[in-house]
């Protein structure tokens, strides 16, 4: 039997907690809080609010502002009023959506001998983008784009894109 | 989540505060609350010891306000918690910034 297959074996999720998003959920404000509270409250979690928030925060908006909305970062960037372009484009558009659907999978996972972890699945059925080509490309510390990818490697313990892009798929560890 | 502007009675020092979540949403006010710093402040400080939350967009933020106020001011970013001080970490923000804790 190979690793691979003994770690599937041992893999235990207890738990899991679904959510497919509409256009009226993506909308909202309060979205990001709202799963935050329910992640917390479904998977008895307290003193991991303030990082999932962040994990949360980068996740939605990426599925959200390039999967669903088709924005592309580069435009925070594109001169001075670049990133009020941004959120006024941003905003523009989520007013015009009709349709959209985010698919958000929670699963608390124990694989033996290791810390129990939350893994979080966000899928935005959007066109995807180049990861492979994203992950070389520099982050520039001054630069208004490109820093969500970067916080949430390094939040988290593995993060995977999966398809052509419009998957992401996290792994938090529960110390 | 708010944001709330205080000058100094000797009109050198501003102090804008972020309560709550530091978000996409808050950056009209806090835009606003730096809009006129270059011409009367000299130091400008950023409390964020009620900030719970902060995500990329706040990085973004004050990376403008750093890009506005350029040479003429100094900024301070002040008080952070563990978590907000981490993402400021991982962002390299310690670099570009002064903070205090």
């Amino acid at each position: 039997m190979s690793p691979e297959h003994k770690l599937l074996d041992d893999t235990i999720v207890s738990r899991i907690r679904c959510w497919d998003l509409t256009a009226d959920d993506l909308r909202s404000d309060e979205l990001v809080p709202t799963l935050v509270e329910a992640v917390c409250r479904d998977f008895v979690l307290d003193q991991q609010r303030p990082v999932l928030y962040m994990i949360f925060s980068e996740l939605m908006s990426n599925a959200i502002d390039h999967g669903v909305l088709g924005l592309s970062s580069a435009l925070k960037d594109d001169g001075d009023d670049g990133f009020e372009k941004y959120l006024k484009a941003r905003e523009h558009r989520l007013q015009q959506l009709l349709l959209a659907r985010v698919g958000i999978v929670v699963e608390h996972r124990q694989v033996d001998g290791w810390l129990p972890q939350l893994r979080i699945t966000v899928t935005d059925f959007g066109a995807g983008f180049d990861y492979a080509r994203v992950a070389r490309e520099p982050v520039g510390l001054t630069t208004l784009h490109g820093r969500g990818l970067a916080i949430l490697r390094n939040l988290c313990s593995s993060v995977r894109h999966r398809g052509n892009g419009n998957c992401i798929e996290v792994e938090f560890l529960l110390d | 989540m708010s944001v709330i502007c205080e000058r100094s009675e000797d009109g050198e020092e501003i102090t804008v505060s972020v309560e709550g979540r530091f978000d996409y949403r808050l950056y009209e006010s806090f835009k606003a609350s730096y809009s006129d710093v270059g011409d009367i402040g000299r130091q400008v400080n950023v409390d964020l010891s009620s900030t719970e939350y902060m995500d990329s967009s706040a990085l973004g933020m004050l990376l403008m306000l750093r890009e506005h106020v350029g040479r003429a001011a100094k900024i301070l970013l002040k008080n952070p918690t563990p978590d907000v001080m981490r993402v400021l970490t991982i962002a390299n923000f310690d670099k570009l910034f002064a903070i205090e804790s």
